[in-house]
């Protein structure tokens, strides 16, 4: 019976609807029947009930039946299932016990029943049938309120705490009990990490292990291993000994750092020319190693130069610089490819760029870039210069190449590198070194020709290819060279003033000389600056006590004639004394002028006069004044014909009356206020002081008494006390400025704890929730 | 304004920090004057370091100077010469920083916040210069200068010109930050008031005008100091209490400028005075044909003698004078150079290195001009009654109301114009317009058409997302060890599976 109850109770659970309908099915529930099987039934009983509408009675007979039916499919207990168990399930429903007990007789075991009815209406009472809760907003506002309470309730405990934090002057956050002693926690280091971790929290096997086996060994803790190792030293090492080994450190450690620094040092170094250089050495590297190769199996070696050649022409295929320049962009974009010539000279153009990019790659490491690469290097005047000087190797190296291309001897050979050596020596020594570098690698290459030749290319025809493109290379060269010489003209002749002479080697020792000169007039320069300046000082200013001017400036004067001796340059910079000297300013003025400072000097003033001034004055103030407080003044405004009566036989003097009135008042009026201004009595001066300042009003004054003051006077004596840090005890100072949080930089603060005994009246809090209930707005009632 | 107690307060800090003291000639006997000690008798009694400050220079070329000026610190002085001679000599050290020829007429000069700066009233305009004489600016709208002044607290240089504007260009902006109109014809003096940065002027109808940038073209203070006879000169005390005047009538008074605005005392001198100053202490010189007086304790008591007296040897017409701060000299500038004498007790023997240090170095000076600017007062500060800053306004409340509508008025006014804006028409039909109009369609009409579709998209997409939601919500509530994720995977794999048949 028990469990028909439960289930009672749970299937109420599911179904929760009040009509008849659901009724039915809660009978169903009782009777035990699966949620699955009762689904089933669900339709039958779905049409019983439009029946069952209709006829009460029948319709319980109908569920009687009903349940009988599947009493006999039930195995036990069934007999137990009374009617009044439905009954009870329907719980509310008005049938009379009489009706039940009278059906109640129908079946066995009344008491029972009674007994079994009387339980059920106990467990009806003790829990109800569970309504249905409520729909969504209600049930959300009534969350709401409750949450706000406890909410509320919550927060009160912390308000003591706030309030203190609120009204301190200022909170502290550096004390120990916000941020913990030993200053807070803070950002460890690994090595202190490290050492916090001791033996006993080792946690893996591994370390377990370890800690056993170091237990076992008697060296439990930190010091315990050292010592033995200490120990351990001593046994082995004499004094000796000892000091040899920290010379050893020493050393290694000396070693490690300078290969440190060098690390360093190379890591830093990207720049262009570096991995150029790098480039070179390694491309040295490589021909050594050919050579080798070369001498031990000539075959492989060709095969490997012809593997490089070729990479070499796949790269610059694919580079295709000349195809991207301004000028092709331009071609393709305005679309004159299509002109044949123009085509064509484009076409050349890139062969040609081509060919001379291959010469001059060959030629020299250094302009294997386009032009623009070098430029982009670096800028300034000393980049130039090494630009020019690569510029000058180039073009040497052209010439050698001709020259020896020329002459297949050694001898000639021989020769221009003595040329070379000639030129060199007008230049720079610095240049000097890197050329003559050069020419080593010159005379390599040539050496490396000589033997190509003996190996593959002996063959004749090869021989007249190569003498072919050798004499077109080299024509192309040359004019390369004009060029370049043409240019370097400019530049010096821009630079410099230097002759116009073709001789590359002339123009550069008179690069040389020129700047000779140069530095021989800038020593003039700063004598003569020093001169001048002695002059001026002595000339202008002859801040001397005594007077020693004439001196002075015969010296000056003197030192003018050198001047004018030295250089013309000189004259240009120094002429603004003389300038000064030819300035006249407008001589009739300053004449003008002090005769009249002399008519008003012998001007002579008669008292009469000064009071006439004065009178005037006072007459003008008056206007003045008047005129002002005239437009403030207000008086009403008599007007013929207003206020007055019309026609004839009225008095005309009524109005002028009136009129005299009028102005009487404005002018006592007037009057008034005049002796109210603060220049009344004050004699010769009008004073507007009393004339409202509005930009400094606005800016500058206080407009009301603020809030806490009670009077001008309190306000204005606390404004008066300076506050700076001149005015102020140094401690007075520190509190003035001390800020209203103070926190310690790097440590975490702890939130807020919980301190139970702050001393606070619960009327206040209560005066505190009342207040914020208070606070919440009411909604208004609804108008129609 | 002080109560008693910061004044009792300041006394004792005075006596605590301002330990040097001012050391006047002193008379043993009655009929001891001090007015006959010479300079050449101070020469002979004095230290070396001080006998130096007395000297000349002569510039007889370019005089007469007119225009001479003092650094704040008074380490430099800055010489104009009438027919443009500009120079800036480091007058102790007697070098000679700058020196340049101006080709023009040159009115007045006047030195900036400091010695790396100089405005030069010139013939037609006012120009300013740097520290080695390269002109910085030409500033026209200033048109033929006559007088200068620089207030070093609110950076305003003032220039009255010939025409009789007065006006205050503020030099860390470049901005004129206001313009009077003094209708009183050509100024012949102007000093301002240290204490409150009003301007004095004096006009030739004796008249002296007090001026500020607020009020427009009504002074603050109109006086008639010399009825009937020009104002030649004037100048003020440091304490801002009193006032000297100089006319064309042979007189000079002393005014008190507090309250009153009345002379105090009336002195006669034999011809009018040229030029009139007042030193740190209290001393007033004064300069008329080639003989400067100095004056002491002048407004306190009528005194029958000057304190000193000097005259300029070579007879030549005195311009200008002017007490070099912090030191016992009084420079003056002459027809025929410029020349400084002793006169003891002239100077503020302590100095606040704060305010000015005539000690200072390169980093200090650089220093000091950073904070002066950004202790910048704005010109509106400058009023006859500073002292009432932050003090409540008493004006009527009817008063403080009207002006509150007006300048919210004029707020609203200042907005209006803003928004205010021409709409012309004019290059609506260029070429490149209409192009970027018509891809503007193009594209409008490909986003319409995109956006149909992203929102089908949209909401295909969230449907499947509520749905998948939905379920797992569902699948929680029956299932304690569900796992959202594996579900989601298997949803999303099943869709493959179905492709792939």
């Amino acid at each position: 019976m028990g469990k028909k109850v439960k289930g009672n109770t749970s299937a109420s659970k599911v179904n929760q609807d009040s009509n008849e309908k659901d009724l039915h099915s809660k009978m169903l529930d009782q009777i035990g029947l699966s949620v699955s099987d009762s689904k089933n039934i669900a339709k039958d009983s779905n049409k019983k009930s439009k029946h069952s509408n209709k006829k009460a009675e029948r319709q319980q007979e109908n569920v009687v039946d009903f349940d009988q039916e599947f009493m006999d499919d039930d195995e036990g207990g069934d007999q137990q299932l009374t009617l009044g168990d439905i009954f009870q399930s329907i719980g509310v429903s008005k049938l009379s016990e009489k009706e039940q007990k009278s059906k109640n007789n129908d079946t066995i075991n009344a008491s029972k029943l009674q007994k079994q009815i009387k339980e059920l209406r106990k467990d009806a009472e003790k829990n109800p049938a569970i309504s249905q809760p409520l729909t969504g907003r209600k049930r959300l506002q009534i969350e709401r309120e409750q949450n706000y309470k406890q909410v509320q309730k919550h927060m009160k405990k912390w308000i003591p705490q706030v309030k203190e934090n609120r009204e301190a002057d200022y909170v502290d956050f550096t004390t120990t009990d916000v941020i913990g002693e030993g200053g807070g926690v803070k950002l460890n280091s690994l090595n202190q990490i490290a050492s916090n971790l001791k033996a006993s929290q080792a946690t893996s096997k591994l370390e377990q292990q370890i800690q056993q086996e170091l237990s076992r060994q008697g060296l439990q803790s930190e010091n315990d291993i050292k010592r033995k190792e200490q120990e351990s030293l001593k046994n082995v090492l004499s004094s000796d000994q000892l000091e040899q080994r920290y010379q050893q450190i020493a050393q290694m450690k000396s070693l490690l750092f300078r290969q440190e620094m060098k690390n360093r040092r190379i890591s830093k170094i990207k720049s262009k020319l570096y991995h150029k250089i790098k480039k070179r050495e390694k491309d040295r590297e490589e021909k050594k190693l050919i050579d080798y190769l070369e001498q031990i199996d000539p075959q492989a070696a060709q095969v490997y130069r012809e593997k490089e050649e070729q990479k070499k022409v796949e790269e610059r295929l694919k580079q295709r610089h000349a195809s991207n320049n301004k000028f092709a962009k331009k071609l393709k974009r305005f679309g004159m490819m299509e002109n044949e010539n123009i085509r064509e000279t484009y076409n050349e153009m890139m062969r040609e760029k081509n060919t001379l990019k291959q010469r001059t790659k060959k030629v020299n490491p250094f302009v294997e870039d386009d032009d623009s690469d070098i430029s982009d290097d670096d800028s300034g005047s000393e980049e130039e210069d090494d630009i020019n000087a690569i510029r000058k190797k180039a073009l040497k190296a052209i010439q050698n190449e001709i020259d020896d291309d020329a002459s297949d001897d050694d001898e000639e050979n021989d020769q221009s590198g003595d040329d070379d050596e000639e030129e060199d020596e007008s230049e720079d020594e610095d240049s000097d070194e890197i050329d003559l570098n050069f020419d080593d690698q010159k005379k390599s290459q040539q050496k490396q020709k000589k033997e190509t030749e003996k190996g593959i290319l002996g063959l004749k025809f090869m021989q007249r290819g190569e003498e072919r493109l050798k004499e077109q290379t080299k024509e192309q060269a040359k004019m390369l060279m004009q060029q370049i010489k043409e240019d370097q003209e400019i530049l010096g002749l821009s630079d410099e003033d230097n002759n116009k002479n073709n001789a590359f080697v002339k123009a550069s020792n008179k690069f040389g000389q020129s700047k000779l000169e140069i530095k021989q007039l800038e020593t003039h320069n700063i004598t003569d600056d020093q001169l001048k300046k002695a002059a001026v000082k002595l000339a202008g200013s002859k801040l001397n006590i005594d007077n020693e001017t004439q001196n002075a400036k015969n010296s000056s004067k003197n030192n003018d004639d050198k001047k004018k001796k030295d250089k013309k340059q000189l004259e240009v910079t120094f002429d603004v004394k003389e300038d000064l000297k030819n300035f006249k300013p407008d001589n009739k003025k300053v004449i003008s002028i002090s005769k009249d400072d002399q008519v008003l000097r012998n001007l002579f003033i008669a008292p009469q006069d000064e009071e006439q001034a004065m009178e005037e004055f006072e007459k003008e103030k008056d206007e003045q004044i008047e005129d002002e407080l005239g437009n403030k003044v207000k008086a009403p405004i008599v007007q013929r014909g207003w206020n007055e009566w019309a026609g004839d036989g009225v008095n005309e003097s009524n109005h002028e009356k009136r009129q005299a009135r009028v102005t009487e008042i404005k002018k006592k009026k007037i009057e008034e206020l005049k002796k109210q201004r603060a220049d009344s009595k004050l004699k010769g001066v009008v004073l507007n002081v009393e004339e409202r300042d509005k930009k400094f009003a606005q800016k500058y004054l206080v407009k009301e008494l603020p809030h806490p003051y009670k009077n001008v006077k309190q306000f204005e004596a606390l404004m008066n006390v300076p506050i700076g840090k001149d005015w102020n005890t140094l401690q007075s100072h520190k509190r003035l400025i001390q800020p209203d949080v103070l926190t310690k930089a790097g440590t975490i603060i702890k939130p807020l704890k919980y301190k139970k005994d702050l001393p606070i009246r619960m009327e206040t809090i209560e005066a505190l929730v009342e207040h914020r209930h208070g606070k919440r707005e009411k909604r208004p009632a609804a108008k129609f | 304004m002080l109560t008693d107690e910061i004044q009792l307060r300041l006394k004792e800090q005075d006596q605590i920090f301002n330990t040097e003291d001012r050391g006047f000639i002193e008379v043993e006997h009655e009929r001891e004057r001090t007015l006959k000690v010479t300079q050449a008798q101070l020469k002979e009694i004095l230290p070396v370091q001080a006998a130096q400050n007395i000297f000349d220079i002569s510039l007889n070329e370019f005089g007469p100077y007119n225009g001479l000026d003092v650094t704040r610190n008074g380490k430099n002085i800055l010489l104009g010469g009438k027919k443009g001679h500009v120079s800036v000599i480091n007058w102790k050290k007697k070098d000679l920083k700058t020196e340049f020829h101006a080709k023009q007429l040159i009115r007045d000069v006047k030195f900036l916040q400091n010695e790396k700066m100089f405005a030069v009233a010139q013939k037609k305009y006012l120009h300013i210069y740097d520290s080695s004489g390269i002109e910085l600016h030409c500033m026209r709208d200033h048109q033929e200068p006559k007088l200068l002044d620089f207030l070093p607290y609110h950076y305003l240089l003032v220039s009255a010109s010939k025409l009789g504007f007065v006006k205050y260009l503020d030099v860390s902006i470049g901005q004129v930050a206001a313009e009077i109109k003094t209708k009183r014809g050509e100024p012949l003096c102007m000093q301002q008031n240290v204490q409150n940065g009003v301007i004095c002027v004096g006009h030739t109808t004796g008249e002296v005008t007090m001026w500020t940038p607020n009020m427009g073209s009504t002074p603050v203070v109109k006086m008639l100091t010399h009825p009937s006879a020009p104002v030649l000169s004037l100048a003020t005390s440091r304490c801002g209490k009193y006032m000297v005047t100089t006319g064309k009538d042979s007189k000079f008074k002393v005014w008190d400028i507090r309250n009153t605005f009345q002379s105090v005392h009336t002195y006669f001198s034999p011809v009018p005075a040229v030029t009139s100053t007042f030193s740190d202490t209290g001393l007033i010189g004064l300069g008329f044909g080639n003989e400067v007086q100095v004056w002491k304790n002048a407004f306190a008591e009528k005194q029958k003698a000057p304190y000193m007296k000097y005259r300029l040897p070579n007879k030549s017409q005195v311009s200008k004078a002017l007490f070099l701060p912090f030191e016992d000299v009084l420079g003056i500038s002459h027809a025929s150079g410029y020349s400084s004498i002793i006169v003891p007790g002239s100077g503020e023997a302590n100095f606040d290195a704060f305010e000015a240090n005539p000690f200072e170095t390169k980093k200090q000076r650089q220093e000091a001009e950073v904070h002066n600017l950004l202790q910048k007062l704005q010109p509106e500060t400058i009023s006859l009654k500073v002292n009432t800053i932050g003090m409540i306004d008493d004006a009527a409340p009817d008063v403080k109301a009207k002006e509150q509508r007006e300048l919210e008025e004029a707020q609203i006014e200042k907005l209006r114009k803003k928004d205010r804006k021409k709409n012309k028409m004019r290059g609506k039909a260029k070429i490149g317009r209409e192009m970027g109009n018509k891809t503007h369609q193009v594209h409008e009409a490909m986003r319409e058409k995109n956006k149909l579709q992203y929102q089908k998209e949209y909401q295909k997409t969230k449907q499947e997302q509520d749905m998948l939601e939905n379920d797992m919500e569902f699948l929680d509530k029956i299932e304690d060890k569900f796992d959202p994720l594996e579900s989601y995977f298997i949803q999303q794999n099943k869709p493959s599976k179905r492709q792939k048949f």
